[in-house]
């Protein structure tokens, strides 16, 4: 009697195994809307009609209406995963930890699938608190394009491609920047920020 | 008629072989994909024939894995002989790899005739071996077709590897430590026991090195088949569940342990492992020897492997009684569960003990939780869930049969060793896939499906591991992706630069970036400043003098860890420290793992600065191509 058990629990767990088999083969063939390219000095993912969304540390600012710095204006050391994945480990996930000096600032970018990307920022900087200062990063659309907001989301929208970046926290506020093809990320100022939003990536033609 | 199969192809083979000779002369064999591979296989088996034919012993056992210090016994004796003579080394090897074909054939003859006196029990053992690499081949050729391109190496460890013949053969060098010969390895991780093996099958006889690694890696899972099919025959007593057991077992990928991937040391000892396993009750001499041979393989997975056999001789092999056992089974369990929690809330002996190492390498090695919780996990894939079925039904009946009681034994073993992460812990996670299977086939044999079922299930396992494991390797392979979609370690390049050093080398030790270092050291036998470990310093100071070359920053060159005392060196002017300089990129400079495979970069213009203090400096510019300049 316990091995007509074991046997249904063996076919249940194998047919698991094929489908959880075929739905990871779906995945990782899957052609993807973008292309995360952690070289250099920046994050830039990519789209398939040729342009790009670039997120780099040397925008990020902490101010207010009187002050003004951009702490990672210049750096003193660059760790990107991209390169260090060698033969020691692989994930999904693309990591740029940026230090200038005692300052540091990481950000995770995770593809949850073909449309979404979920970003993780954290920022590790030491400045006095003084009334109204605010940590604020840029995200940049690399041509200007039709950009709109809703109440926590920001819409790029060109001729082929369709982005969003949906803010989950509360304490997170989206800003036009001005010009048409950036955003900004604003938080209160603290020793340490943390940013999480996601970013949707809709194209017609790949 | 295995007898007939095995000498009609051996003897299809040596005409090809001969063929060849009269139409192009031996120098058609450098680059010949069945002379490599004959000579692959006939290298990595001779240890089995003469444990079978010399030592009347086993194909598989300690004997057949001990048989293979004959390589360094070789090794020894031609030292010996270029003593005597003043031959050099170079001029005396490429016979050991010739002789060893020979030998191999003469012993495959004896194994052959000799046993056809006394019956037909040659027929029984080819047919076993041939048995054993059916599915071997298999796996082979699905990974050629569908996963790696032809030509390809995609393990920088090759590469490391390889500078240790080289500078046997061509700078007649003799060494116990890979370190004593070559200036690649920081630490001492193993003898040189690995590198004359690898020597006798690409440096010694000149074979085109890229091609070889290739083939070596498509040959080893084929080689590997056979301990493997032996180790499940004696568990299973079935052949077609022998040979699941063994395809099953190839498809585990597992990175940073390459189970049976890349022929490199770590592998190579599990090998060793895997064949003195097969041995029924080793004495406690037999240990002592095993382990030496382990260690000297590999110093800290030999241990490991060495501790597996003592662990199995002092406990596993001494319980007797139902309620032992489930005790064991408990213990192990709760261990593994126990270890996994420590490193959810923190501990990690790389972090707490390791942390001058990890400054050297300029960043941690491990993934941490929840992404090595993640990592651990991708290894089986669904297949964890089988396991966990199969241990928790040994927990409760007791289980009594060996396969049980090791593979639960060994995977929480390798689960401690991951989880307690020390630096490089994925390579505890050596033999995972091969333990599982241990498991998982005794159990589905022991709750008796019917025939159709069984078929069911010889069908759906092969498709759940594979998939796994092509996943895990495409991904593994996106490091290796060059910009131009060639996926392999080596860029075209490459290829032209090591050329052009072939026929001009450098007179001291070259300096570049680390990438194009490690690849002038093991395919032209070049010095260079430590290659892919150039210290990290090192690269700091090389950065900073090329970005502004002044006197201080030569001297902090010259006086820097990696340039080993020379005041003397060549610049090989990259690609890739172009692209580096150009657009600010400093990864490498900051992580010794940082390493830009790509060097499609034009040298457009070098700076004039740069140019001018190496003209003051004596150094003499050498166009190689677009992509690489030698300042000598």
């Amino acid at each position: 009697m316990k091995n007509f058990y074991l046997r249904i629990l063996v076919f249940l767990i194998l047919a698991f195994g094929i489908f959880i088999s075929i739905s990871k083969y779906k995945t990782f063939t899957e052609e993807k809307n973008f292309q995360i390219i952690n070289e250099r000095q920046s994050i830039i993912i990519q789209l398939p009609n040729g342009k790009y969304i670039e997120i780099t540390s040397r925008n990020d600012s902490v101010s207010n209406a009187r002050f003004n710095e951009r702490p990672f204006l210049t750096n003193t050391d660059v760790k990107k995963n991209s390169n260090l994945e060698s033969t020691l480990a692989s994930s999904n996930t693309s990591i740029e930890h940026i230090e200038n000096g005692q300052m540091n600032r990481n950000i995770q970018l995770t593809p949850l699938n073909s449309e979404v990307i979920q970003v993780e920022v954290t920022t590790n900087t030491a400045y006095r608190y003084v009334d109204n200062l605010a940590y604020k990063m840029q995200i940049d659309y690399s041509e200007k394009t039709d950009l709109h907001f809703e109440k926590n989301k920001a819409f790029f929208e060109d001729n082929a491609c369709y982005v969003e970046v949906i803010v989950a926290d509360e304490d997170t506020k989206l800003r036009d920047f001005g010009n048409d093809q950036s955003i900004v990320l604003i938080q209160p100022y603290a020793l340490q920020n943390i940013f999480r939003f996601n970013i949707g990536i809709k194209c017609n033609s790949k | 008629m295995f007898d007939s199969i095995a000498i009609l192809t051996n003897i299809g083979v040596i005409l090809y072989l001969i063929i060849t000779l009269f139409k192009g002369g031996p120098s058609n064999f450098t680059s010949d994909y069945i002379f490599i591979g004959y000579l692959v296989f006939t290298i990595l088996t001779l240890p089995m024939l003469i444990s079978k034919v010399v030592f009347k012993s086993r194909v598989v056992g300690l004997v057949s894995a001990l048989s293979y210090l004959i390589y360094p016994l070789q090794f020894l004796i031609v030292t010996l002989v270029t003593k005597v003579t003043g031959l050099s080394l170079g001029e005396i090897l490429p016979f050991v790899p010739i002789f060893n074909m020979i030998l191999w054939n003469i012993l495959f003859a004896f194994l052959i005739l000799h046993d056809e006196k006394r019956g037909d029990y040659s027929e029984i053992i080819v047919k076993n071996v041939l048995s054993a690499i059916v599915p071997g081949i298999i796996f082979t050729i699905i990974v050629a077709l569908f996963i790696r391109e032809k030509d390809s190496i995609v393990a920088l460890d090759y590469l490391q590897h390889s500078t240790v013949p080289n500078k046997m053969f061509y700078n007649n060098m003799t060494c116990i430590l890979p370190g004593q010969c070559s200036n690649l390895f920081l630490q001492h991780g193993y003898t040189t026991f690995y590198h004359i093996i690898l020597g006798n099958i690409t440096t010694f006889l000149q074979n085109d090195p890229i091609r070889t690694f290739y083939i070596i890696d498509l040959l080893f899972p084929v080689i590997a088949s056979i301990p493997l099919f032996y180790l499940f025959k004696k568990y299973t007593r079935s052949t077609i569940w022998s040979q699941l057991g063994v395809f099953l077992s190839l498809s585990v990928f597992i990175i940073g342990g390459y189970d049976f991937v890349f022929f490199i040391p770590q592998t190579f000892a599990f090998l060793l492992f895997l064949m003195i396993l097969k041995d029924q009750n080793l004495s406690v001499f037999g240990l002592i020897i095993s382990s030496l041979l382990l260690i000297s393989t590999h110093f800290v997975m030999g241990v490991m492997f060495a501790g597996f056999l003592w662990f199995k001789f002092l406990i596993i092999d001494k319980l007797n009684t139902k309620k032992e056992r489930r005790v064991y089974y408990l213990i192990l369990g709760l261990t593994f569960v126990f270890f996994v929690l420590a490193n959810i809330a923190g501990f990690s002996i790389e972090k707490f003990i390791q942390t001058d190492a990890t400054k050297v390498i300029g960043s941690f090695t491990n993934p941490y939780y929840p992404n090595n919780i993640k990592a651990f996990g991708e290894i089986l894939g669904p297949v964890w869930l089988l396991v966990a079925l199969a241990y928790i039904t040994n927990l409760i009946d007791g289980e009594d049969s060996k396969s049980a009681l090791l593979s639960t034994s060994f995977i929480t073993l390798c689960g401690i060793g991951y989880f307690l992460a020390p630096t490089y812990a994925n390579k505890f996670t050596i033999g995972i896939g091969v333990y599982a299977v241990m498991l998982i086939i005794p159990f589905i044999l022991r709750i008796r499906f019917n025939n159709i079922f069984k078929a069911l299930i010889l069908l759906i396992l092969p498709l759940i591991f594979f998939t796994n494991f092509f996943i895990q390797y495409r991904k593994y392979l996106s490091f290796y992706t060059q910009s131009n979609g060639t996926v392999s370690a080596i860029t075209k390049e490459d290829r032209e630069l090591v050329k052009f050093l072939k026929n001009e080398k450098p007179t001291n030790l070259v300096v570049s970036d680390p990438y194009t270092q490690l690849v002038v050291a093991s395919l032209a036998n070049v010095d260079t400043a430590q290659a892919q470990y150039m210290q990290l310093e090192t690269r700091q100071v090389l950065y900073k003098f090329l970005d502004d070359p002044i006197p201080r920053r030569e001297d902090a060159l010259l006086n820097s860890e990696s340039l080993l005392g020379k005041k003397e060196f060549d610049l090989i002017y990259s690609s890739r420290l172009h692209r580096s300089l150009k657009y600010d990129s400093t990864a490498w400079v900051n992580n010794i793992y940082s390493l830009d495979i790509n060097s499609d970069e034009k040298i457009d213009e070098i700076d004039s600065k740069l140019r001018g203090y190496l003209e003051t400096m004596g150094k003499k510019e050498i166009y190689i191509s677009d992509y690489y300049r030698l300042f000598k």
